[in-house]
This record gives structure tokens, sequence and C-alpha cells, in this order.
């Protein structure tokens, strides 16, 4: 009898997977709640420590196999071909007037082009941010980056 | 009473440190990961040279944000991986009925095993807590920080323990004797203390009383909650007070002879 009784228990794990599919396609005020309350754990998990530095780690990682040695290239936007976005980080280097090297990372910046023929240039926000910086104009508070 | 007994039955429970190797492993990596990869740019707190975008303006106030998160973390790996198995599930599994006849077969009265049971818990909660202290110290001396302010969420996690392993003491009424009564009992112990804070504010909602402010509760990840040090002592104290009736209890069966000859020629059995 004893043993009858726990082989029945431990054959009921799949009942616990069964469970998944049925909460999520539940009726109006369940599911919504299931996914609401799931959406603000993952929202909050973001703004932990640990969150932020799991996703600039897998950026990292991403960007060390992938797009390390590559020059990158431009994606033009489908609906507005003289406008487009930088396949990879780019990387500006200056020299300052105490001889220190100082450079400037820009994520996937935004680039544009007056035609279809001519060349590729910085959108003009970050265009005119990135020469105040090499400069040494925007500075952050502290006086650094 | 016998303190013999109690000796020997609390070796039996908690065992000796070559047990714990991996936590000790573990437990030292999560201190050199919160020294040498935590640090300050200038403007913010990074962490393996990512910088991360935590409360606080200043470099103390975030540093603070960064290592309580860390040690939140721990306390959620340390309930869920060693306390639940290593204390509450054994401490459960020591009041089933196999347990307890086999233990009578011992010279042991029920307050001796009862008071071993209490003194398990209470040891577990000093060990982590003092592992506790050693880290926030070590942190406060690298980091050049408060220490104090890192001590709050080792008292959350000494009073998590104290409670979850009262609770399970106190339901020692004679209902819960299967095995899967005694894990559900155990497992309930171990959220029973963060469930406690959806009580604190359903209650706090309604009343908005001077006294809520001595709620039992201890949570993780504690940024913004207020009077949390009341909080977590209250839990600790109660957590202490049902141990103490668990013995108390065992103390009406004082009466029972164990011991069916003088106790020097015990080592004959």
């Amino acid at each position: 009898m004893q043993a009858t009784t726990k082989k029945k228990r431990s054959q009921r794990w799949w009942a616990i997977l069964l469970c998944i599919p049925m909460l999520i396609s539940c009726a109006a005020p369940i599911a919504p709640f299931i996914w609401e309350v799931a959406l603000i754990i993952g929202a909050n998990l973001t703004y932990t420590g640990a969150g932020q530095f799991l996703e600039q780690a897998v950026d990292e990682v991403i960007y060390k196999i992938f797009h390390n040695d590559s020059p990158g290239y431009i994606v033009p936007d489908p609906y507005n071909r003289h406008n487009g976005t930088y396949s990879t980080r780019m990387k500006l280097t200056t020299k300052d007037a105490s001889g220190n090297f100082r450079f400037y990372i820009l994520d996937r910046p935004r680039m544009v082009r007056e035609s279809e023929s001519s060349a590729w240039e910085l959108a003009p926000d970050l265009k005119s941010l990135t020469e105040q910086v090499l400069k040494g104009g925007a500075l952050s508070p502290e006086g650094q980056f | 009473m016998k303190l013999q007994n109690i000796r020997i039955l609390i070796k039996y429970y908690v065992g000796d440190i070559s047990q714990h190797r991996d936590f000790l492993l573990i437990y030292l990596s999560g201190v050199l990961l919160s020294l040498f990869p935590v640090g300050w740019s200038g403007t913010g707190v990074t962490f393996f040279g990512f910088p991360l975008e935590l409360y606080g303006n200043t470099r103390e106030d975030s540093l603070l944000a960064l290592l309580k998160e860390f040690c939140s973390w721990a306390w959620l790996f340390i309930a869920i991986f060693y306390l639940l198995p290593n204390l509450l599930q054994r401490l459960s599994e020591s009041l089933s009925i196999n347990n307890t006849l086999w233990i009578r077969l011992a010279p042991c009265s029920p307050y001796e095993v009862a008071i071993s049971r209490a003194l398990w818990v209470i040891i577990w909660a000093f060990v982590v807590g003092m592992f506790g202290i050693v880290w926030s110290l070590i942190c406060g001396y690298f980091h050049q920080i408060a220490f104090s302010e890192l001590l709050i969420n080792v008292i959350g996690l000494v009073s998590h323990i104290l409670l979850a392993g009262g609770l399970v003491l106190a339901l020692d009424l004679g209902f819960f004797t299967g095995t899967l009564e005694r894990n559900q009992v155990s497992f309930l112990a171990l959220i029973s203390p963060v469930i406690l804070i959806l009580f604190y504010w359903g209650i706090d909602k309604v009343l908005n009383e001077k006294y809520m402010k001595f709620f039992p509760y201890a949570v993780p990840f504690s940024d913004g909650l207020t009077d949390i040090s009341y909080h977590f002592g209250v839990t600790a104290l109660i957590g202490f007070c049902l141990l103490c009736i668990h013995i108390a209890l065992k103390f009406r069966f004082s009466r029972v002879i164990t011991n069916f000859e003088d106790g020097n020629n015990a080592s004959n059995y």
C-alpha cells in the first residue's frame, strides 16, 4: 500500500509543466495579471546591479565574437535612404594639449547623408556633442568618463 | 538534563567543517567578488569595469547599494540551496515518527532532544551571522565605507533563519507526521518571513498605526523600506521565542524515565 502511493506521487511531476500553459491561457483576470507581475519582476531585475552587469557582459561577448575586427557598415533605414545606423561601436580618439589620449565610444550611432552618392556623416546632434567632448568642453561634473 | 547527550546530538545534527567545504569555497569567492571587481569610476560604481547605474549620488551610497544587493543575492542563494535542504528539511525530518522512535532508543530525554534542536538552529544563525559580519568588515575596510550599513541584510538573514527554524519546531503539534507534510511545513517556514511583508503592506494601508514598525518580516532587497531594523529584530525575537516554546512544550515529558541503569553504565549499550 505504502509503495503504490509513493509510486503515484513520483509520477506526478509533469503536472507542474501542464500548469504553465493552463495558467497562461486562463481567462481575463488571471492571465493578464500573471503577465503583468512577470513584466514588473523583469523590469525591476534590469535595474539591479546584477541585471545591468549581465546585459553589458552579454553585449561585450557578442561584440568580441562578431564585431571585434569588423570595420562596421551602415544600415540605411528602409523608408528614408538618407538616414541609417552604424552596425557596431565607433571609437573616436584624439590627443589633447597635455599629450593624453582622449577617446569616446558611440554605440551604434545614427548616421545621415546628403544624397545617395555623398558620404555618410554622424547625425548633427551627435556630431556637435562629439566635437565638444573631444575638445574637452562637455565633460561630466566630476571631470571624467 | 545531561550536557553530554546534547553535545552528542548537536555533533550529529550540525556535523563538522569538512562537510561544508563547498559552502566555504562559495563564501570565499563571494567575498573576492565583492572586493576587487567592485570599483568607482568617478561618476558611478563599476563591476568588472562595466558602469552600473545605481541609486545614490555619492561614492559611498552607490557602493553600499551594490554591496547590499550582493548580500541579498547571497541571502536568496543560502535560503534556497542551504537553509531549506540542510536545516529546515532535516529539522522537520527529525520530528517525524521514524526519527522520534529511533531517538527514543538512545538515552536522551525529549527535552534534551528539543534543546539540541533549538541549539542547532541557533548555531546555524550564529555561524551565518559571523560569516556575514566578517564579510561586511572586510568590505568596509577594503572600500572605506561604513560597514554598519552592510550589517542590516546580515541581521535579516539571521532573523530569517531563526523564524523559519522556530516555525518548523513550533508547528510540531502532531498533525503533520508524514514525509510530504513535513516537507510542506519546511517550505512554508522558508517562505513565511518573506510572505509576511504582504500582510504588513495590507494592514499598514488600513491601520497606519505607529506600532506597525514592530510587525515581523524579513525580506532581501530591502532598499527603500523604512524601520527595517525594527522589523528584522522583532522577527528574530519571535523566532527565538518559538524555539523556547518548543523546549517548554517538551518539558511535560520530563518525568519519563529514560535511563534504565545508572548514567555511568550507559556506555554498555
